[in-house]
């Protein structure tokens, strides 16, 4: 290739938008050409600075507001929070020794955010970043993305399978998820530091199609459960759970 | 599907993806007032379509609604060549662009191009006068990380025509960049 016909492509060379045999012949080139490697650096050096510079447009608060309300009454309306099964299973949990359920004021969003960010992943094609049931393959992949090494028990023993792992977010916050098969029920188990973010207003909410999520702490860590199945199946996937992680 | 568990599906899936519809439609409109209404007006359309929606990648398919809704309100109300820059001039507090110019110095390599405050500054006001053609190609790639693929589908030009509209918009920024630095 002349240097001519390299320079049209060092935009979409950089970007890694080429075929194989065009980058071959890309690199070929460069390799020879100060001028083409020296231009390519400074490309690079540009296209770094664009994208970590305080460029892009936050969205003004009261628009996700008048979203909202084109969309119809918010359906955290909705949102039912029962206490008796709160109450007994932070009881349970209390006696077991492994953590104590945790009511913080002003966060029922955040049962919101969980059961949005399971809803999107079962919805999407994309529900697994990294798929594997074994836990030596998942937690170095999700450590290796998180600033955090989330437990990743496995519990193939009571009929519950572990899928994988993926990375995903909880309002704002990056966690682990943790993806589970029980039966016909898919499982997600969310994971992140204690510090990086409060946990749901009670510890046991059901949403208005029928997801239930449950919270725990465990060490430095709080994890939330989230599915379809019925709130008694699910704290017991949340005991079987703790029991392994906690090991 | 009945209404309240199609919203809460819209909300689920498509929703997430507000940040980057008005990001897109705030560097098209260049200003807020009306970036807020071409979202609004953006997401009404995408609710109305939803069931439309089959799989793929809700945020190439928000942002292609976006743009689309942008370009009908520009013809609509703004006369070509109008355009006030004032905002975008200002835009971008201080306190942003001096923390960012601080981290920067902090970590920089000396080899690499001396970035400052200042040359946020310039990168926004230079980013704004590019023309619309070329800018959101450069915003669909750079902020957003989309493929010259998904930028091709949600602007509806060939793939060879983004390529070329993002070189054309990367070497104007190089020339302020490099201004810059050699007057520094």
């Amino acid at each position: 290739m002349t240097h001519d016909d390299v320079r049209p492509l060092l935009d979409a060379y950089l970007d890694d938008e080429l075929d194989a045999a065009s980058t071959r012949a890309v690199e070929a080139h460069v390799d020879g050409c100060e001028a083409c490697s020296t231009w390519l650096e400074r490309r690079r050096v540009l296209v770094a600075t664009i994208r970590e510079a305080p460029l892009r447009h936050t969205v003004p608060d009261d628009l996700a507001r008048r979203i909202q309300r084109d969309l119809g009454p918010p359906s955290r309306r909705t949102f039912s929070v029962s206490w008796p099964a709160a109450l007994a299973a932070g009881a349970l949990l209390a006696m077991s020794g492994l953590f104590v359920g945790q009511q913080l004021p002003g966060s029922q969003d955040l049962g919101e955010d969980i059961v949005s960010a399971h809803v999107r992943a079962t919805l999407s094609t994309h529900s697994l970043d990294v798929a594997s049931s074994d836990h030596h393959t998942v937690k170095p992949w999700l450590s290796a993305k998180l600033p955090f090494s989330p437990p990743v028990p496995e519990l193939a023993d009571h009929g519950d399978t572990l899928l994988g792992g993926r990375l995903d977010y909880v309002g704002r916050t990056r966690v682990a998820a943790l993806v589970y098969q029980h039966d016909n029920h898919s499982i997600d188990v969310f994971v992140w530091p204690t510090a990086a973010l409060a946990l749901p207003g009670s510890t046991t909410q059901r949403s208005p199609e029928g997801y239930h999520v449950l919270t725990a702490e465990l060490g430095e860590f709080r994890a939330a459960f989230v599915s379809d199945m019925s709130v008694e199946e699910l704290a017991a996937f949340r005991e079987r759970w703790l029991a392994v992680a906690a090991r | 599907m009945s209404e309240r568990l199609r919203a809460r599906r819209f909300e689920a899936v498509v929703l997430p993806h507000l940040p980057a519809a008005y990001n897109l439609a705030r560097w098209i409109a260049r200003n807020d007032a009306d970036s807020a209404d071409v979202v609004q007006e953006a997401m009404t359309r995408a609710f109305r379509y939803f069931d439309g929606f089959r799989g793929g990648d809700p945020r190439s398919w928000l942002l292609q609604i976006v743009r689309n809704t942008a370009y009908s309100w520009l013809a609509a109300n703004r006369p070509a060549g109008r355009v006030d820059l004032t905002q975008d001039m200002v835009d971008g507090t201080d306190a942003d662009d001096h923390a960012w110019g601080r981290a920067r110095t902090d970590s920089m390599n000396p080899e690499v191009v001396l970035t400052t405050r200042a040359d946020a500054h310039r990168l926004r006001t230079a980013i704004a006068k590019l023309p619309l053609d070329q800018r959101e190609v450069l915003v669909l790639r750079e902020f957003e990380d989309l493929s010259y693929k998904e930028i091709a589908a949600i602007t509806g030009t060939p793939i060879g025509t983004v390529m070329s509209r993002l070189s054309r918009a990367r070497d104007q920024l190089a020339e302020i960049v490099s201004s810059q630095e050699t007057g520094s």
